[in-house]
């Protein structure tokens, strides 16, 4: 019974480990959602960039995604 | 004149020949142990480890099938690929900095080293093992399909898709055999770099070919042709399951996993994760370029190479469209460039063949005849079985390769949402918790079942053997998950948690993770 108290005690449990990770965690999750945005932006017109309307989406959610990745890297990860 | 395949077919030559080249210059470095066969005694550097899990996770899957792919549902691939290759660098980064510390504290070798110690129980050691050399076997047909469909139409049909297949899959596993994994992960560097490159050379000279005005004239072209390519045109049921089976589920498949284990430190893991988001993504942008231009000239074809439908032949001819893209590369690119792109459409599917015979290797090794038939086998005994346990299946991937067996994008699946079922188990081991939420028992319940689910609903599994609901692999995978987490934190809620005193010590482990 000691041993459990001490593992009750000792284990701070917690994923993330400062605000900054929480924030991006959020903006991870958000950018994630958005990827379902694609079906409510799903036509070819108008066109951006030669591009149909929804593939242009795409592609800014992926842009973002790599910067916070990599404000990720820079900043939060270990 | 010198025909076009002669070119080709002398190109993947050299290039299986500097592949098995490696393999010996590996083995002069082979310092004799298990840790050092397999995980390079942990020494594994950034560029090495990021190349190595890049050009792992990108194999005849990203090269072949994605153009197919591409060719038929259009940019519906690229919406859903762009959001798993990233999600797979992230979790690749949250789970594969955890295992490496523990891997470094514990010497672990194999994923089944981890849940056996975590849950001290022997039994998930070997329902681990077999699970994952089970579902591996998809993964190596995947690549055996791609290398045979690679050399038959790099020869021009002279040399035959089984023959083909067989060369290609026994040069992967003699410079396995020979340099044991270091020469897999020093192959990997090239193949990471060879076919990243040969991807977007391929993509530019075919798109630019037929429209010299790039995307935009294509997406011009096929407003008009077939506007349904344009638009995403899966459902979101069908798009979650592909994000989740292809980032969490095959970084969860041994062949990735280990590399963490090999790695040198968390920067080095930190940095290959943003290195490999960033490459596995783009890699899709020419990707699409080859797959859409090839969807527009199987409607209008090409006068005297092309007819309209050859889609529909290459597809008769070799049970699959996944040989679109080789046979692009083969008809409009110069021919010795053409050698060059296919030697790195073969290095797409050798640079994650060579890890899946490594991987699957050890596994039988280590946890299943070092454990339970030979404990007292010496390090050299043990190379050499584990050597004939490569060419095994080897020859198994080839055999079912033979049988033709469908769409690489589908067969992959099976393998990951296969590796999808060690989640639950996973979360629970890195993630230190009061509650212990899985125990031994649920945990051995929760794989064994959704592992069992998963084969039976996939469509490519459970409807051979005639069970009346199938799916595809990938959903099926997602119904697994779900029957395997409630039945791991319900069975856990009455069983013995894992011992007070390993949970404490993964918890010192991990707390500055």
């Amino acid at each position: 019974m000691a041993s459990r108290r001490r593992v009750i005690e000792e284990i701070k449990p917690s994923v993330f480990k400062s605000r900054l990770a929480y924030a991006l965690l959020g903006v991870f999750l958000a950018l994630y959602a958005s990827i379902y945005g694609v079906y409510a932006v799903n036509r070819i017109e108008p066109m951006v960039g030669g591009v149909s309307y929804v593939f242009f989406y795409s592609l800014v959610v992926w842009w973002l995604i790599l910067f916070f990745i990599i404000i990720a890297a820079k900043f939060c990860w270990r | 004149m010198v025909a076009t395949w002669v070119y080709v077919t002398a190109i993947i030559i050299v290039y299986s020949a500097i592949c098995i080249g490696i393999g010996y210059i590996a083995k002069r470095f082979f310092r004799r142990t298990l840790e050092d066969f397999y995980v390079l005694s942990r020494t594994a550097g950034l560029v090495v480890i990021f190349l190595s899990i890049a050009s792992t996770y990108h194999s005849a899957f990203a090269f072949l099938t994605s153009v197919a792919v591409f060719s038929a549902a259009g940019i519906s691939f690229w919406i859903a690929a762009m959001g798993w290759t990233t999600l797979a660098a992230i979790w690749g980064y949250i789970y594969g900095k955890r295992m490496y510390l523990l891997g470094k504290v514990r010497k672990f070798i194999t994923p089944a080293d981890a849940i056996a110690d975590y849950f001290q129980s022997e039994a998930l050691r070997v329902i681990t093992a077999v699970i994952q050399a089970t579902f591996i076997i998809a993964y190596i047909v995947v690549q055996a399909i791609g290398l045979g469909i690679i050399l038959a139409v790099g020869s021009n049909g002279h040399i035959p898709y089984v023959w083909a297949s067989l060369i290609l899959m026994l040069v992967a596993a003699a410079y396995v055999i020979i340099g044991g994994l270091r020469a897999a992960y020093w192959t990997d560097v090239m193949q990471g770099i060879w076919m990243y490159i040969g991807v977007w050379v391929a993509g530019a000279i075919i798109m630019f070919k037929f429209f010299p005005g790039g995307l935009p004239q294509v997406f011009h072209t096929l407003e008009h042709l077939k506007p349904s390519l344009l638009v995403m045109r899966w459902n979101p049921d069908i798009l979650t399951s592909f994000l989740i089976v292809y980032s969490v589920g095959l970084m969860l498949l041994p062949h990735l996993w280990i590399k963490y284990y090999a790695s040198k430190g968390t920067w080095t893991i930190k940095w290959s994760s943003v290195g490999t988001a960033i490459y596995l993504s783009s890699y899709y942008i020419p990707a699409a370029m080859v797959g859409l231009t090839a969807a527009i000239l199987n409607i209008t074809g090409v006068p005297g190479v092309l007819h309209p439908g050859f889609i529909q032949s290459l597809i008769k001819q070799f049970g699959t469209r996944d040989a679109v893209m080789a046979y692009m590369i083969y008809h409009f690119t110069p021919p010795l460039l053409a050698g060059f792109l296919l030697a790195g459409a073969a290095a797409a599917a050798m640079s994650t063949l060579d890890s899946f015979l490594g991987t699957t290797s050890v596994i039988l090794t280590r946890d299943l005849y070092q454990r339970y038939l030979r404990p007292k086998a010496s390090d050299r005994e043990l190379v050499i079985v584990g050597r004939l346990f490569l060419l095994a299946w080897a020859f198994i991937g080839w055999y079912l390769a033979v049988l033709k067996p469908g769409l690489i994008f589908n067969i992959t699946a099976i393998a990951c949402a296969g590796g999808l079922q060690f989640l639950p188990a996973v979360l629970q081991i890195i993630f230190p918790s009061r509650r212990a939420w899985i125990t031994r028992t649920s945990a051995i319940v929760g794989i064994l079942v959704g592992s069992g689910i998963t084969a039976l609903f996939a469509k490519q599994v459970g409807g051979r053997i005639g069970f009346p609901i199938v799916f595809h692999p990938a959903i099926a995978g997602m119904i697994g998950l779900a029957v395997n987490f409630a039945l791991s934190v319900i069975i856990g809620a009455f069983t013995k948690p894992p011992s007070d005193e390993i949970r404490l010590k993964y918890y010192e482990i991990l707390k500055e993770a």
